[in-house]
């Protein structure tokens, strides 16, 4: 075997191994048990990135205001220790070191701003005119679960009552 | 009847000549390459319509398609395409084996793209990019055509380019004419690159070279711009300093080689862009054109620059090279005008005078060396 054709069959192994993994983790984090986060507005899509439903949660918001004062602010990923209100999960308080939560989320920060890295949902073109803009209220939230590191992992987003997570 | 076998049998019969023969099928043989083109043609037509239906009937029902047929489709897609180049390597194709490379390194973007999209990811699209550079590269490595060393720099490029336009990575030192100082650094970084790797790996120095000259064409082309108007950032020393540097290694390495006129170019071109961040941010905060004399130092630096490499490009033979850089200047000076003067009428006239300079610079050179300045190419 020529090493051209052992380089390619290391690129075999490599995309096997990078995909893979990745896929199994992602889907490791989908057996979790279910969250709901609530969402508020934010654009409506973007035909460049596909037919997806962009929306801000109200978490990075909260979480934004958790934040010690400026210059105090670390910069990249934070922990907050999260608990349930109103059936919804809301970040509490930022996490100490080692310290135990009922929830966790992790963001990063950058300035004052938090982010959970849950901003999109894809939906079929066809039914993304009927859901153009996220309103926030009580009907309207991301169903998530969430990685022992904090990590947020969409799972169906619900807008108004209505389910867009493909059947 | 084969065609052969037929003039075997009338040169036999004495009917025609063996040259006669000859002629036939080398006639006969051009008139087919003619045809195949023609076939080739439709063919590919043809192929790209089927392509595209099966695309569009794919996409219109994507959403009916379980996210776990996609995911295994498109790992399916992955492996193929480099067995298929395993395949033709084996049998000595290599084109065809670099092509099949070169649709992996596209599909390994694609399949971080549906990933994402099947799992509802928010990240950075400099990620994506880095994985596909990083995935490519060896890929690279083992290819006999650019094309694929073309597509990880042009992969890493973006993914950089991405991940310092990010707010919360852009460093200050970006600030004013930064990008372009970085634009400009990592040019010159390509090219000694080139220099470094041309007896290892011949296809990635065509490559380097490409990807080299076209930052560095860029940023000489927004340092002119910017000698005539004032910036609304003032530039860090920091990369001025990088893009010295670099710029110094670039004319150690051309007078290394004796290729004085490139040296006299490259160090024309550095003043021209470090020049440009200089004069443009001395006043920032203000959008407003320069004086005069600044302008016409710029213009004059561009002017040195494109001369330069003009007589750089005809000493190494190239015919095409050397119109780019004579055009680079031609263009340069109507613009010139354009800035300068304001009335049509006094455009013309200076355009003629300069038109009138240029034809006589012309026919001294050729009074002087009774050639054109460009030999010919070497075999």
């Amino acid at each position: 075997m020529t090493v051209r054709r052992k380089v390619i069959a290391g690129l075999i192994v490599a995309d096997l191994l990078v995909f893979g993994g990745w896929i199994s983790s992602l889907e490791a984090g989908l057996r979790r048990d279910t969250v709901r986060l609530p969402v508020e507005g934010f654009d409506p899509r973007d035909l460049l990135s596909g037919q997806y439903v962009r929306f801000r949660l109200v978490a990075e918001r909260e979480a934004a205001a958790l934040l010690p004062p400026e210059g105090q602010v670390p910069r990249g990923p934070v922990s907050f220790c999260a608990e349930m209100a109103d059936g919804f999960v809301h970040p509490a308080r930022v996490r100490m070191p080692g310290e135990a939560c009922p929830h966790v989320l992790t963001g990063e920060v950058s300035g004052r701003f938090v982010r959970f890295a849950a901003d999109r949902f894809y939906v079929d073109e066809r039914r993304a005119r009927d859901v153009s803009s996220v309103r926030a209220g009580p009907q309207t939230y991301l169903v998530a679960t969430l990685g022992e590191d904090g990590s947020v992992h969409a799972v169906d987003l619900v807008v108004e009552g209505k389910s867009l997570r493909r059947k | 009847m084969k065609l052969g076998r037929k003039l075997a049998e009338w040169r036999e019969a004495n009917l025609i000549t063996a040259e006669q023969a000859q002629g036939i099928l080398a006639f006969e043989a051009e008139r087919g390459r003619r045809a195949n083109w023609v076939v080739l043609a439709l063919g590919a037509v043809g192929a790209l319509g089927v392509v595209t239906g099966i695309i569009s009937l794919i996409a219109a029902n994507w959403d009916e398609i379980p996210p776990a047929v996609k995911l295994a489709a498109a790992l399916a897609m992955l492996v193929a395409s480099l067995a298929a180049a395993s395949h033709f390597s084996r049998e000595g194709k290599t084109l065809a084996s670099d092509l099949f490379l070169a649709v992996h390194a596209g599909l390994v973007l694609a399949m971080i793209g549906l990933v994402g999209q099947v799992y509802h990811l928010a990240g950075a699209p400099w990620r994506a990019l880095a994985v596909a550079a990083a995935m490519a590269v060896p890929a690279a490595l083992i290819a006999r055509h650019s094309i694929l060393a073309d597509i990880a720099i042009g992969y890493a490029l973006s993914s950089l380019a991405l991940f310092l336009g990010e707010e919360r990575h852009r460093p200050p030192w970006l600030e004013g004419l930064g990008w372009i100082l970085l634009a400009a650094s990592i040019g010159g970084v390509l090219l000694l690159l080139a220099d470094a790797v041309h007896d290892i790996h011949p296809p990635a120095v065509r490559a380097l070279r490409r990807w080299g000259t076209g930052l560095l064409l860029a940023a000489a082309l927004v340092a002119a711009v910017a000698w005539s108007v004032s910036l609304a950032e003032r530039t860090h020393p920091p990369m001025m300093i990088v893009a010295g540097v670099v710029t110094a290694a670039c004319l150690l390495r051309l007078l290394w080689l004796r290729n004085s006129a490139t040296a006299l170019g490259a160090a024309a071109l550095a003043a021209l862009i470090v020049g440009a961040a200089v004069v443009g941010g001395r006043s920032p905060g203000a959008w407003h054109a320069l004086d005069a004399t600044t302008r016409f130092l710029g213009f004059s630096f561009f002017c040195a620059a494109g001369g330069a490499f003009a007589v750089g490009a005809a000493r190494a033979g190239s015919r095409r090279l050397t119109n780019l850089f004579t055009l680079a200047i031609a263009a340069r000076i109507v613009v010139l005008f354009l800035e300068v003067l304001k009335t049509l009428a006094l455009t013309g006239f200076g355009l003629l005078l300069t038109g009138a300079v240029f034809c006589g610079v012309a026919w001294a050179w050729w009074r002087l060396h009774r050639v054109l300045p460009v030999p010919e190419p070497r075999s």
